[in-house]
């Protein structure tokens, strides 16, 4: 039994959920007790397929699942990739790791949060569709699959973003659905261009055959902008304030590592499908993006009177951080000195900020969501003394404001000491930007403490007390996550980050898994 | 390369994306994102075509010259993952109307 | 030693940072302790300092936070408001014209 949980762990881990979400309804009609064992089961069981594909990836150095096949590790009997492919490296591993802990957390702080609504199975239905899509995307070998599980990302998103229906939340959905579609229609049309070329649609083929001829270089931009699209980069980051502030918190909480499903699909494209490819220019791209996205994004969010709002513009600034590191690796990936000097460095700090960010992101998410629970606003303006009535829910948005604002001990601060001190390396304006944007994250993140958190409490706020634990024990566990990571970032460094640094960069493995 | 199909590939993603951009009826930009779907296929469906070929059924033409299937199998899911992306925008339409009175794209309530 | 983060140009020690933190705090404590203890509840010492007045009631509105730095870069926000139109064809114009860059950089300056 174990044995088989192991072999096909990259079926299961996204047929499970994919299959799982069709059945919710059904398993509702005996009950709301079933239906939510249900759905915690599936993210459970999606979870230990995630470790699985991590362990497995670990010991074999990445490896392939061939969907349909009898040896499912054999790309095609004759050598051609044609087939559709499952491509597990430590990257993919990682990435699923992180979604499917979101999506553990998301469902049950969702269970109570969302407790008295309507249609609530259709809501797990699609958190289990997101699960699905965000761990078909990352562990894909297929650049036409890449689409569809985009699509199922996107179409799963945006009608989670509308669930509350009408009005502003049917606004952002729209909004969110016209940007995400163009961009994965970009996608489908780049996919086309390098098919036409080359009869492939496997990334590992792709990068073994590809020419750099001029319609490659079309599709090399084409698939960038859209993934940047889809991770929220400024300027094209408009959709992320308004999604993740009208979706249900839980959900925001959930969209943040869909945007990172997103995040991992540009530094594949960048690096293992297009790997020498204008490297420098590409990794200048991301560079830039990164700089607009931690400027602007934190800038706006100084201003924001929405809780969410306020937030979702933070997560536009800490993605910068992420392109930030991993552009820096990209730019100097053609010249070994500088790639082993300080690149692999602010390689490392970028994806590691990636993982702290799942969780900081998440864990004030929920605490947001906590916060309009019980205080029934969104606008910072009419919040006030949350924390006499609110203790855990404080210290837990404590934590976690540290954390984005990058103060020791916390995750946030390891992730970006790294990033800081590598860039510097790199070019020294850039990481002393970077050092202005944390300032600037602290001081809107005491802006959001000071006036939900402290002063006179409401009466009636008073009276409501604080959240149940089945929402606050979900925020807990992100919390213990955070400090652990802060206290023993070296482990996880070696543990989950290096290795996908080193997958993300040995460009020749990923093709020799699969040819 | 450069041929009939190719121009209107290009021409129906252009009209696309410009009615994306410049239409303001939220009607207007679900159809432009139809017409850049289109486009899309139409360059999918294009790509597989062989100069005097068959349908792509092997037991049918054997030793034939057939077009490739690939590119087909592709167009089939991205139409129907294109009418799945229309209903949804379609029906967030419609709940914007019921709650705004308007669908144009101008008379958003989240900015900034 | 387990918690050592080394970066491309230093490292990072949190359980060293604590160390320091935790006897820092201890050496604050110690100092404390010589202080002397003349506070009394009840009294005018309990009133916040407001210059020799009357501290006025009620509190600082979060939005009106931070007023001296926004308008000090006032023309920043200004031309920052302005461009989150909220539009959603803006959305997609945005993404357009980062494919056109993009587009360009990589023509003119990407080799292979």
């Amino acid at each position: 039994m174990a044995v088989l949980f192991y072999q096909h762990s990259a079926a299961f881990a996204v047929a499970v959920p994919l299959a799982a979400a069709f059945a919710v309804p059904l398993v509702a009609k005996l009950g709301k007790a079933a239906r939510n064992a249900f759905v915690v089961l599936a993210v459970v069981f999606t979870q230990i397929m995630s470790w699985l594909m991590f362990q497995r990836s670990s010991a074999e150095g990445g490896f392939i699942y061939t969907l349909g096949a009898s040896v499912p590790s054999l790309a095609s009997p004759a050598g051609f990739p044609v087939r559709i492919v499952l491509h597990i490296d430590a990257l993919s591993a990682f990435m699923a790791v992180i979604s499917t802990t979101l999506a553990f957390v998301v469902s049950v702080y969702s269970f109570r949060y969302m407790k008295g609504r309507k249609s609530l199975d259709k809501y797990f239905a699609l958190l289990l569709v997101m699960t699905a899509g965000m761990t078909g995307l990352v562990t894909t070998g297929d650049l036409f699959n890449m689409f569809v599980f985009l699509e199922l990302l996107s179409v799963s998103s945006a009608g989670m973003i509308g669930y509350y229906g009408k009005g502003e939340s049917a606004e952002a959905a729209f909004k969110y659905m016209t940007v995400s579609s163009i961009g994965a229609l970009m996608v489908l049309f780049a996919a086309g261009m390098l098919y036409s070329q080359y009869n492939l649609l496997n990334i590992a083929g792709l990068a073994d055959a590809i020419q750099f001829s001029f319609i490659d270089r079309i599709a090399l931009v084409l698939l960038f902008a859209a993934f940047a699209l889809k991770c929220g980069a400024v300027p094209m980051h408009m959709w992320v304030s308004d999604s993740y502030g009208e979706a249900p918190a839980p959900v925001s909480a959930f969209l943040v590592v869909a945007s990172q499903a997103g995040l991992y699909a540009l530094f594949r494209i960048a690096f293992t499908l297009f790997g020498g490819l204008s490297a420098a220019v590409m990794g200048w791209g991301m560079i830039t993006l990164g700089m607009l996205s931690m400027f602007i994004g934190v800038t706006m969010a100084m201003f924001q009177k929405d809780i969410k709002r306020l937030m979702a513009y933070h997560a536009v600034s800490q993605t910068g951080y992420m392109l930030l590191g991993i552009g820096v690796g990209l730019a100097v990936l053609s010249s070994p000195v500088a790639l082993e000097t300080f690149g692999i460095s602010a390689m490392e700090g970028g994806l590691f900020h990636v993982i702290n960010h799942a969780l900081y992101k998440g864990l004030l998410f929920l605490t947001a969501g906590a916060v309009i629970y019980r205080a029934g606003t969104r606008n910072l303006n009419n919040m006030s003394g949350l924390a006499h009535s609110m203790p855990v829910t404080t210290v837990l948005f404590i934590i976690g404001a540290l954390s984005i604002a990058g103060l020791p001990p916390f995750n946030g601060f390891a992730s970006k000491i790294v990033i800081y001190e590598s860039v510097f390396m790199f070019n020294p304006l850039l990481s002393v930007i970077a050092m202005l944007v944390s300032i600037l994250t602290l001081a809107s993140f005491v802006k959001v403490f000071y006036s939900a958190f402290t002063g006179p409490a409401d009466r009636s706020i008073k009276k409501a007390g604080e959240v149940p634990a089945v929402m606050w024990i979900p925020m807990g566990i992100l919390a213990v996550l955070i400090i652990a990571f802060g206290l023993a970032p070296d482990t996880v460094m070696n543990l989950f980050v290096r290795p996908a640094v080193h997958a993300l960069l040995n460009q020749a493995g990923y093709i020799g898994g699969v040819i | 390369m450069i041929d009939a199909q190719m121009l209107a590939v290009v021409a129906l993603v252009t009209l696309g994306l410009s009615a994306v951009v410049f239409r303001k009826n939220m009607i207007k930009i679900v159809m432009g994102i139809s017409v850049i779907g289109s486009g899309v296929n139409l360059f999918l469906v294009s790509m597989g075509y062989r100069e005097g070929s068959t349908a792509p059924i092997f037991t049918a033409s054997r030793n034939a010259w057939m077009s490739l299937p690939t590119p087909q199998a592709l167009t089939l899911t991205s139409i129907v993952i294109s009418l799945a992306v229309t209903a949804l925008m379609l029906s967030f339409a419609v709940l914007f109307y019921e709650k705004y009175g308007s669908i144009d794209t101008t008379k958003r309530r989240l900015k900034q | 030693m387990t918690g050592l983060l080394v970066t491309s140009s230093g490292y990072w020690h949190p359980l060293a940072w604590l160390a320091v933190m935790a006897s820092a705090v201890i050496l604050a404590l110690i100092i404390r302790s010589f202080g002397n203890n003349r506070f009394r509840k009840g009294t005018d010492q309990q009133v916040p300092f407001y210059s020799g007045n009357r501290a006025p009631e009620g509190r600082i509105k979060s939005s009106n936070l931070y007023w001296g730095f926004f308008t000090a870069m006032e023309k920043y926000f200004r031309w920052l408001r302005r461009l989150h139109t909220g539009i959603v064809n803006d959305y997609v114009y945005w993404f357009v014209l980062v494919m056109v860059i993009m587009l360009a950089a990589v023509m003119l300056g990407g080799g292979p």
